[in-house]
């Protein structure tokens, strides 16, 4: 190593050492949520927070031979976020990131996204094999209640 | 258009006859993706192909678009195409498909893909153009620098076993290529090209917790064929010249070189840190061109609200460094071998001796925009490829800045 490169190396060391430590140990924060409810279009079975997890990461495309889509709310919506957070364990920033990693490996789209709870219970009424979400409130008569979340 | 993927394209059109699918009912999904990124260093010999003195929006720019298609539960296609750096000569952009495939998934653990894929064991691998989706302004080239060389024609048959706690996949794979590869020559001042036939398979093993824990080991096996008519040079030949002097002869050719690569990947949150650690190693034929090489990093990353501040540790050494120096130590002979031919061949030579720090960070606006930025110090030893020109034992900075998107 030459004089030159030698002193660039040393006045180089310190000060990222420096910036490391100062980024490292700054603080971070968290949140939590409240109740959902996981609906299916009518006629399928119960599942558990496992199967429900790998449904809505692209990993199982079929429960007990049928096919099933799961559907999403908008990204933001606070019911997407505590579904995400109950099943997942992630934020809903880290499920999208999730699924920009899996559709560049070429394992699939992520799954379709509606507006609102309505539009929710609408689409999996009308949708053989639809798996989707609501607040455990917008509960009513007549749904199939798939799972019940904390 | 030697890149395009005929056999994917000619799946793609026998879609239509395959039973149970209904193109006309398929979904279709579009998606693009992005990086703009420029980097400057404090030499003036290029580094990494394009990074100089001047800077470069060459060696991190690229622009892509996705299509999804799912006919059904059961099948579907995708096509990706990626506006880069050309991989045949410098300074020019080119588009090239990354993906196209075609997806056949028969149960929830069984995964049949056949069309362009990318098929190597490295833990970014197949998502390392999608700059959104990884934090590092740049993978380490120590590990990364032969990636491309495993997007290949072909076929992979995946199953996947889940646990309580982990998913675990086998991935096999074969195909076939058409690659170029890159060389500079120090004295003549410029780079030097040559295309081959590459036909390989593979094995990769990954194991995720269903979080952020991921566990990788691959093996590839290449067999490259080059557009040569001699094909590749496989032993120097040194002609004593008397004194402890030699020159060079004619070297030995063969036709094909084959390649066993390792890979050995980790991805682990440990506390409020995430370690991603690689190592790869290319156990080459006894070849004198292209000796063994192995390279390693390891990258510790903390996410503070948007800021993801990073630092990484990359290595790469290869064992051709005495034959290194043997060519470079010949004697010009007038009428037979030139001081001109001597440097260019010892600069044509596929050794690696460096190793780099790099310091950044990435923030992140939305988890579909990112901003990225990073200092490089890579301290070349005795002689690095990597670096177009006589740089030994000196330090290169390297300083990045890059916008990166994915919608």
């Amino acid at each position: 190593m030459t004089t030159a490169g030698r002193s660039r190396k040393r006045s180089f060391f310190p000060l990222v050492l420096l910036l490391v430590a100062t980024l490292f140990f700054m603080g971070d924060s968290s949140c939590s949520h409240a109740g959902v409810a996981v609906i299916g279009h009518a006629g399928l079975g119960p599942l558990d927070t496992t199967v429900t997890a790998r449904i809505f990461t692209g990993r199982t495309v079929q429960v007990a031979g049928t096919a099933v889509q799961p559907v999403n709310l908008k990204a933001g919506n606070a019911t997407r976020v505590a579904f995400l957070r109950a099943v997942l364990q992630q934020s809903d920033e880290d499920y999208i990131a999730y699924w920009i990693v899996r559709r560049a490996i070429g394992k699939g789209a992520p799954p379709p996204e509606v507006e609102n709870i309505r539009d929710m219970i609408g689409f999996v009424r009308a949708t053989p094999g639809a798996i989707g979400y609501v607040d455990d409130r917008a509960i009513t008569p007549g749904m199939n209640v798939l799972l019940t979340l904390p | 258009m030697k890149n395009l993927p005929w056999p994917s394209l000619l799946l793609l059109s026998c879609m239509a006859c395959l039973p149970g699918v209904d193109a006309r009912a398929a979904e279709f999904s579009a998606s693009a993706f992005g990086t703009l990124g420029g980097a400057i260093s404090d030499r003036g010999p290029s580094y990494q192909r394009s990074i100089d003195d001047h800077g470069t929006l060459m060696r991190d720019s690229l622009l892509g678009a996705q299509i999804d298609a799912k006919f059904n539960d059961r099948w579907a296609a995708t096509a990706q195409m990626v506006l880069a750096p050309a991989t045949d000569e410098d300074d020019v952009l080119e588009p090239r498909p990354k993906w196209t495939l075609l997806s056949y998934r028969p149960t929830n653990d069984w995964l049949i893909r056949a069309g362009r894929l990318s098929l190597g064991g490295l833990l970014n691998q197949q998502n390392m153009d999608v700059g959104v989706s990884y934090d590092m302004a740049r993978l380490p080239n120590e590990v990364y620098l032969l990636s491309s060389a495993y997007d290949f024609d072909g076929l992979s048959i995946a199953k996947t076993w889940n646990t309580a706690a982990h998913e675990i996949t086998l991935d096999a794979s074969f195909g076939a290529q058409h690659r170029d590869y890159r060389g500079y020559l120090n004295a003549s001042g410029r780079p030097d090209y040559f295309g081959a036939d590459l036909t390989g398979c593979g094995l990769v093993l990954t194991v995720t917790d269903y979080a952020q824990a991921m566990y990788r080991a691959g093996w590839n096996l290449n067999e490259i064929d080059p557009h040569a008519a001699r094909g590749i040079p496989e032993t120097y030949a040194f002609i004593p010249l008397g004194g402890g002097l030699y020159t060079l002869g004619q070297p030995e050719y063969r036709a094909t070189i084959t390649i066993n690569s390792l890979f050995l990947g980790a991805r682990i949150p440990w506390s409020e840190f995430l370690i991603s650690c690689e190592a790869t190693a290319l156990l080459i034929d006894d070849i004198d061109p292209a000796p063994t090489t192995v390279g390693a990093y390891i990258n510790i990353a903390r996410k503070l609200g948007n800021w993801t501040p990073y630092l990484t540790h990359a290595r790469i050494w290869t064992n051709g460094m005495e034959t290194w120096r043997r060519v470079k130590g010949a004697t010009p002979v007038p009428g037979l071998v030139t001081q001109t031919s001597i440097d260019d061949l010892a600069s044509s030579l596929a050794v690696y001796d460096q190793n780099s720090w790099m310091l950044g960070t990435a923030y992140a606006f939305t988890p579909k925009q990112k901003i990225k930025a990073e200092a490089m110090l890579t301290h070349v030893g005795e002689r690095s490829a990597m670096v177009d020109g006589d740089l030994a034992h000196e330090n290169v900075t390297v300083f990045s800045l890059s916008y990166n998107f994915a919608f």
